[in-house]
């Protein structure tokens, strides 16, 4: 039982991984990471019926080692470096004019230098599988110890290191209020709460941080300005692409930056959507479940939202089924309904109608009213 | 409109950066590792300025959930 409580969690690892060995092969092989997530997608809709609770022996223990679980989202830190390393090297063969042939290397044949449209593949494989990875990010930004400067540096390769604050101070603090830009309102769609979430948690960032060093009596425009230190996380991956393809490495960055931040904004926009909270403490119907089986085992239990949301500090392997608001679909597929806005708000009304209904507070529903 | 602003002021200063790295010949020299550092450095600097521009002038509005 145990063996199977804690490998259940090796999905993304595993993936990317094979995401990583995709782009090293290369040739049409460059696109494994895409066709990944496309794979993913299909096996999340087909079992989006089997829901499990979480694992506790017969004394109420979870079956979760934590040693194991931190040392796996730990070392997803060097994955999503080399996952960098090796889209730079595709870069910079495609802009040294790398010949491409076949080479050989302990029996596996790959392909030497690359054509652009396998860069493509290269570059949205590694983009889809670094915002993938962000849900360490997430995780260990929860942990008040090493995991935080881990979860720093996870989110800074791709240009968000200002999200391991705001998740914590803002959005966990401000759920289901305008003041925190992670929660999408209602009539809000996806793009538009991907800039501005995203914009939001940067902007809270920086301000918590001006004041901090205003009492001090500091400027803001200063090292210990945990705004400023976060982007510098971020500098070697900049210095790396440029040098390993100027302006292709460039656009190849920014590429996965954008695909990278569009799947967290996401999920956060998955986890809240429409839901409003006036105030008193965060309650379990202020966040949306999305536990299907596939999704729990994937995104290591992110989609626990409404026991996370409660329970902030509480190891993933732990967060159970509490009852909340559930969409009744898993992540992988519901995203593709978030992508097309006017077919994702068909979707959600039932779900929002539900849970003005049966959640909302008095005061929450007179500001659900305002909406409609 | 506010956003608007930010956005055409974020692509202003975004283009005067351009142009002066494409001034000092940055796409000719970027496999040198001190220029890409110089180069990444200031990509990063232009980043953070277009963050700021647009947290000073878009402001709040563009959070609030409701006209008041």
């Amino acid at each position: 039982m145990k063996f199977y409580v804690n490998a259940r969690y090796l999905i993304v690892p595993f993936m990317s991984l094979i995401a990583i060995a995709g782009i090293l092969i290369g040739g049409s092989f460059a696109w494994v990471g895409v066709a990944l997530f496309g794979l993913n997608t299909i096996i999340d809709t087909l079992t989006k019926n089997i829901h499990l609770p979480a694992d506790f022996d017969e004394t109420g223990e979870s079956y979760g080692i934590k040693g194991f679980q931190y040392a796996v989202m730990f070392l997803m830190l060097p994955v999503f470096i080399v996952l960098q390393l090796v889209l730079a090297y595709r870069i910079f063969q495609y802009t040294s004019l790398t010949p491409i042939e076949t080479a050989a290397f302990l029996g596996v044949s790959y392909e030497v230098g690359t054509s652009g449209f396998n860069l493509i593949g290269a570059t949205l494989s590694s983009g889809l599988w670094a915002g993938l990875g962000i849900i360490y990010g997430h995780e260990l930004s929860h942990n008040k110890k090493e995991g935080f400067l881990v979860s720093r540096l996870i989110m800074a390769l791709s240009g968000a290191s200002h999200f391991t604050y705001a998740h914590v101070y803002n959005h966990h603090l401000d759920l289901g209020h305008e003041d925190d830009a992670a929660t999408a309102p209602r009539g809000r769609n996806i793009y538009a709460h991907a800039w501005l979430s995203h914009m939001g948690q940067s902007r809270f960032s920086y301000n918590l941080e001006e004041q901090r060093l205003s009492k001090r009596g500091s400027s803001a425009l200063n090292f210990d300005n945990r705004w400023i230190l976060g982007y510098l996380y971020s500098l070697p991956s900049i210095v790396l692409f440029v040098w390993a393809g100027g302006l292709v490495g460039v656009a190849a960055l920014f590429t996965v930056w954008v695909v990278a931040n569009f799947l967290l904004e996401a999920l956060n926009f998955m986890g809240h959507y429409g839901l409003i909270r006036t105030e008193g403490p965060v309650e379990h119907r202020h966040s949306w479940d999305n536990d299907s089986v596939f999704t729990s085992w994937f995104f290591i239990e992110i989609g626990r939202q409404c026991d996370h949301h409660v329970r902030g500090e509480t190891y993933f392997w732990e967060l159970d089924d509490v009852e909340g608001p559930n969409y009744g679909i898993g992540y992988f597929s519901l995203f593709v309904l978030t992508l097309i806005p006017p077919l994702f708000r068909v979707y959600v009304q039932k779900h929002l109608d539900n849970w003005d209904e049966k959640y909302a507070s008095r005061d929450e529903k007179v500001i659900a009213a305002q909406f409609s | 409109m506010n956003t608007l602003k930010a956005i055409l002021l974020m692509s202003i200063w975004t283009s005067i950066l351009g142009a002066a790295l494409y001034f000092f010949d940055a796409h000719a020299h970027y496999r040198n590792i001190l220029w890409a550092t110089v180069i990444g450095l200031t990509l990063l600097i232009t980043h953070m300025v277009n963050m700021f521009i647009y947290f000073k002038v878009a402001g709040d509005k563009p959070y609030k959930w409701f006209d008041k």
